[in-house]
């Protein structure tokens, strides 16, 4: 967690939360399921040297407004971003996604390519290689998993642990952050809604356009994500033209827990 | 021989016989994760809605079953105990409504998935309150054994009633966990009701006890008496004190630890001998409900003793007997006895020695009459003339006895003005200088700026000069010292108890003391006691009376007076009289002698014949016409004959028949009356008294010279003096 308590903007009639710190040209750092936030605190102290960095609390996650009945799935998220910039004030700026917010980079790229000057897919999700909404509502493996681990904190820690290489990084107080929306029913509903809202086709749809599209694109790939294939990263990377592809090893899932000194410097050769 | 590679049919069936598996696995993985889930929240401390919520939750996260609820068994509309909704917001009001329709057995008695058109004939009204709950499938779970007939329903928009008949058994036995859960709960609740309700009446009833505990406690140590409760069983502790109240322990002076250990027997006097044995024989005979009561006497832890009144009476105490004795301090009550005898008798002798003196006061009137008559009647040089003059002299010298008898029985002359205590101290001793021999020191310590007091002069010298000169009489032929000292002071509320000369305790208030010490020989106790008593002397010669008359004095102007006295310390007499009023009139002066100039007709009433005869002689001696009666009847009689005649009247007041008093009334209500003057051997203030307010025209003290009656008779109006009748005039 942030030291200091976020900063809030009504965004489309909801509170987004977010920490922003240092200055420069502005950088946007958007989270996953399961996270918020707290999770690029590794990283913020080094990045906000030369950047103005924003790390944001999606909707329905962390201190940002938790409504159920709002979508919280990737296009929905697209429009609250691009929202939230503007009132920042922000002119184009970089945008760096994990998981979830891997996919919501593609699809801002391709939905605002004025408004990016680059663009960072950490560990994210693609095309179709995640779940396929709505077939049949939480029955698929991986929401089912998601749901139990919402009320079992045991499955909930393995689901972290197994998301990290080093998994001696994980301090009790870095296991509490995570853990911290699944200790109320309100925190738990939210994050059901989030795994619900989520549907494939936000994705599978901005194909072409990912193809066509001239904001530079910059791959991240830990090398031992158990959750997300390999082969997510390396399609991104033949299909976006012009795009990098970095894979780091000794890396899971929670790259920046892993390797926050490389994805820095990644990031920062990358912005640079 | 080589196998034949499976076909691919052959493959896909496996593929699809292990996907089954595996998906039977899954689900029942995830049924045991559920009833663990569901296990742990029994092990949580939730009241009963909490826990059904929260089971709800579980099954509805784990099964993916948008909404829950569990139902009462009672009522058209069963009640809704708790509820969850996965996509309805926690704040929301959870207002959701069950009609059902009349007939269907609620709750079902079994568990049943049905769609929703069954539901429909189950259910007349559904209301989940969250638009965008459709046409549902309904799962219903009912609780097994549940005396109050909970149900589990659970509803689902997307799956159909078939797809959800495979999680009955699971939910089954989730519903049994939570009815066991219930009644645990509800047995624990019944239980800590019970626990508080006894908690709760245990604090009442010790409240309550230790309420009555403390009221008797209180009137245990607050009756005035002293409570000893003593063991009286013969098999027991016999005659022990076993408990003793706070008001005992100071009454023999001992610790309350100490009577509690202690055998009655210490408490008697030593030695008390068979009235002693004859109690305790009364005491311990008693039986129940009878009561001893005796005046005993008790000893002290210093060995004092002191009276009690001592009340016994058997007691039981849980069956064992005990005598409770209530012990009543006496000493004030026999002390007061002894002050009201004192008193009583103190008083006698002033009524006695007052009669004595009013009788002497008509005899020495006649005598200093008869004297003065005779000796005005002798010519001057004649040898009877010395003897005569003797004789007065003894009569004034008898005359002042009767004074101070008077003074003593607080019925002597008594003309009330302001005095200064002083002033008159100084004077007195100016006088008294020639009484006070060479050796005697007479020191005087006089505080100034002292307040008036109001008093009669004479009787107030009268004190000053006794003290003084029994003071100066205590040193003897020794050297020695007598001071008088004055000091203002004042009593307070509690300080007038201290001055037991009256029948009352002085009324606090601003005060003059007077202190008379001398360093004398001092006296015994049993002297002490008695100084003021009258006729009690010590002196050769000494008559008795100038103490009494001290005290007598001191009482009729509502003072104080102590003494203190041992042998070889001296004495000291201490008097506080009370600050005078402020406007106290000043006394009026004599009226001026009047020269002779008229012949008086005087009504003389007197039941005493040689009253009768010494006035008579009197004023006949001078020109004057004496009628005389013996009574007042026939001085009224008399007036009745010669009223216009009359120029005055001398009354006695001290007669038989109609007395004086009412001879003096009647005298008053004719219209023709002349002026009365009355005479008396007590006091004018004693005569004032008797009169209650009449007016009387004058007042004449008994004994009397020839000259006072004649000035009296004198300044009357009246006719022109005419011869004397006798040979002899004066």
């Amino acid at each position: 967690m942030f030291q200091d308590p976020p900063q809030k903007l009504r965004i489309q009639g909801h509170d987004l939360a977010y920490h922003r710190f240092g200055q420069g040209p502005p950088l946007l750092l958007v989270h996953g399921i399961t996270t918020y936030s707290f999770i690029w605190q590794e990283l913020v102290p080094e990045l906000a040297r030369r950047h103005e960095v924003v790390a944001v609390d999606l909707l329905g996650c962390g201190a940002s407004d938790l409504p159920l009945d709002e979508s919280y799935g990737i296009r929905s998220q697209v429009a609250r971003l691009e929202a939230l910039t503007q009132a920042l004030g922000w002119g184009p700026f970089a945008f760096v996604g994990h998981d979830i917010g891997g996919g919501i980079t593609q699809r801002f790229a391709v939905d605002h390519p004025d408004r990016l000057t680059h663009a960072v897919v950490i560990n994210g999700v693609a095309y179709d290689f995640w779940p396929v909404q709505p077939i049949i509502a939480m029955r698929t493996p991986i929401i089912r998993q998601l749901a139990m681990a919402s009320l079992d904190l045991g499955a909930f820690r393995a689901i972290v642990k197994r998301g990290v290489f080093h998994r001696e990084r994980v301090t009790d107080a870095l296991m509490a952050d995570f853990e911290r929306p699944m200790a109320t029913r309100e925190g738990r509903k939210a994050f059901l809604h989030f795994a619900e809202s989520l549907d494939n086709r936000d994705l599978t749809s901005i194909t072409e356009g990912l193809r066509s599209t001239r904001v530079p694109f910059l791959i991240i790939r830990g090398m031992d994500d158990v959750y997300l294939s390999g082969e997510i990263a390396r399609k991104l990377h033949r299909e976006i033209p012009g795009s990098r592809l970095v894979e780091i090893p000794e890396a899971g899932h929670f790259i920046q827990v892993d390797q926050p000194g490389r994805l820095v410097r990644e990031l920062e050769a990358f912005l640079a | 021989m080589r196998e034949e590679p499976e076909s691919r049919e052959a493959l896909l069936e496996r593929l699809r016989v292990l996907g089954e598996e595996n998906a039977f696995l899954a689900e029942r993985a995830e049924e045991i994760a559920l009833l663990g889930l569901v296990a742990e929240q029994m092990e949580a401390d939730l009241e009963p809605e909490a826990l059904l919520t929260a089971v709800l939750e579980r099954i509805c996260i784990v099964k993916g079953i948008p909404f829950g609820a569990c139902l009462g068994g009672a009522g058209a509309e069963p009640p809704v105990l708790a509820s969850y909704h996965l996509r309805r917001p926690e704040r929301a009001e959870a207002a959701d409504r069950f009609r059902l329709r009349p007939g269907p057995v609620w709750p079902p008695a079994r568990a049943q998935a049905l769609e929703g058109a069954e539901a429909g004939l189950l259910f007349e009204r559904m209301e989940v309150a969250r638009p965008g709950l459709g046409p549902a499938a309904l799962v219903l779970v009912p609780m097994r054994l549940a005396p109050d007939g909970l149900c589990f329903l659970f509803a689902d928009d997307r799956r159909h009633g078939a797809d959800l008949e495979p999680l009955l058994p699971v939910l089954e036995r989730v519903a049994d966990l939570v009815r066991a859960r219930l009644a645990h709960l509800a047995l624990v609740a019944e239980l800590q009701e019970l626990t508080r309700t006894l908690d709760a009446k245990v604090a009442d009833r010790t409240r309550e006890l230790r309420l009555g505990e403390a009221r008797y406690r209180t009137l245990f140590e607050h009756v005035p008496d002293g409570i000893l409760l003593v063991d009286a069983d013969d098999e027991g502790q016999f005659g022990r004190i076993e408990e003793a109240n706070e008001v005992a322990a100071s009454l023999y002076g001992y610790s309350l630890g100490e009577l509690g250990a202690m055998d009655i027997e210490a408490l008697n006097e030593a030695g008390s001998g068979a009235g002693l044995e004859a109690f305790e024989a009364r005491v311990w005979r008693l039986k129940d409900g009878e009561t001893v009561r005796e005046e005993r006497v008790q000893r002290r832890k210093d060995g004092t003793t002191f009276p009690v009144e001592a009340i016994g009476t058997l007691v039981r105490v849980a069956g064992h007997p005990y005598v409770l004795g209530f012990f009543r301090d006496l000493t004030e009550r026999k002390q007061a006895e002894q002050l009201l005898l004192a008193s009583q008798r103190t008083e006698s002798l002033g009524v006695l020695a007052g009669g004595i003196a009013h009788d002497f006061n008509n005899l020495l009137t006649a005598i200093i009459g008869q004297t003065g008559i005779a000796l005005e009647c002798q010519e001057p040089g004649s040898p009877g003339r010395t003897h005569l003059e003797r004789a007065l002299e003894a009569a004034e010298r008898a005359a002042l006895l009767t004074r101070q008898m008077l003074a003593y029985a607080g019925r002597g002359r008594f003309t009330l003005q302001p005095l200064e205590v002083n002033r008159v101290i100084r004077e007195n001793l100016g006088l008294l200088g020639a009484a006070i021999p060479k050796q005697v020191q007479v020191e005087l310590d006089l505080e100034e700026g002292l307040p008036l007091v109001t008093g009669d002069l004479s009787q107030f010298q009268q004190v000053i000069m006794n003290l003084v000169l029994n003071g100066v009489q205590a040193l003897g032929a020794a050297p020695g010292k007598v001071t008088v000292r004055t000091r203002a002071t004042s009593l307070d509320g509690g300080e007038g108890d201290l001055w037991p000369l009256g029948q009352r305790p002085l009324p606090p208030g601003a005060y003059v003391g007077i202190e008379v010490a001398d360093t004398g020989c001092g006296m015994p106790e049993d002297v002490r006691s008695r100084i003021f008593e009258p006729f009690f002397t010590t002196k050769a010669g000494g008559h008795g009376l100038g103490l009494s008359a001290v005290q007598g004095i001191i009482r009729g102007h509502r003072g104080g007076l102590a003494v203190e006295s041992a042998p070889g310390a001296g004495t000291t007499f201490r008097i506080v009289l009370p600050g005078a009023a402020p406007d106290l009139p000043a006394p009026a002066p004599s009226p001026p002698v009047t020269a002779v100039s008229a012949s008086r007709s005087v009504l003389v009433i007197d039941d005493e014949s040689y009253m009768l005869e010494v006035v008579r002689d009197i004023l006949e001696g001078a020109g004057h016409v004496a009628l005389l009666a013996g009574s007042g009847e026939e001085g009224l009689e008399l007036f009745g004959l010669h009223g216009d005649a009359l120029d005055f009247i001398l009354l006695d007041l001290s007669m038989p028949g109609i007395g004086g008093v009412e001879t003096l009334r009647r005298l008053r209500a004719l219209p023709n009356a002349p002026p009365v003057v009355v005479t008396s051997g007590f006091a004018e203030e004693e005569a004032l008294a008797q009169l209650k307010g009449m007016a009387m025209s004058g007042f004449l003290q008994k004994p009397y010279r020839l000259e006072a009656l004649l000035r009296l008779v004198e300044g009357m109006p009246g006719r022109p003096v005419q011869a004397p009748k006798k040979g002899c005039s004066f």
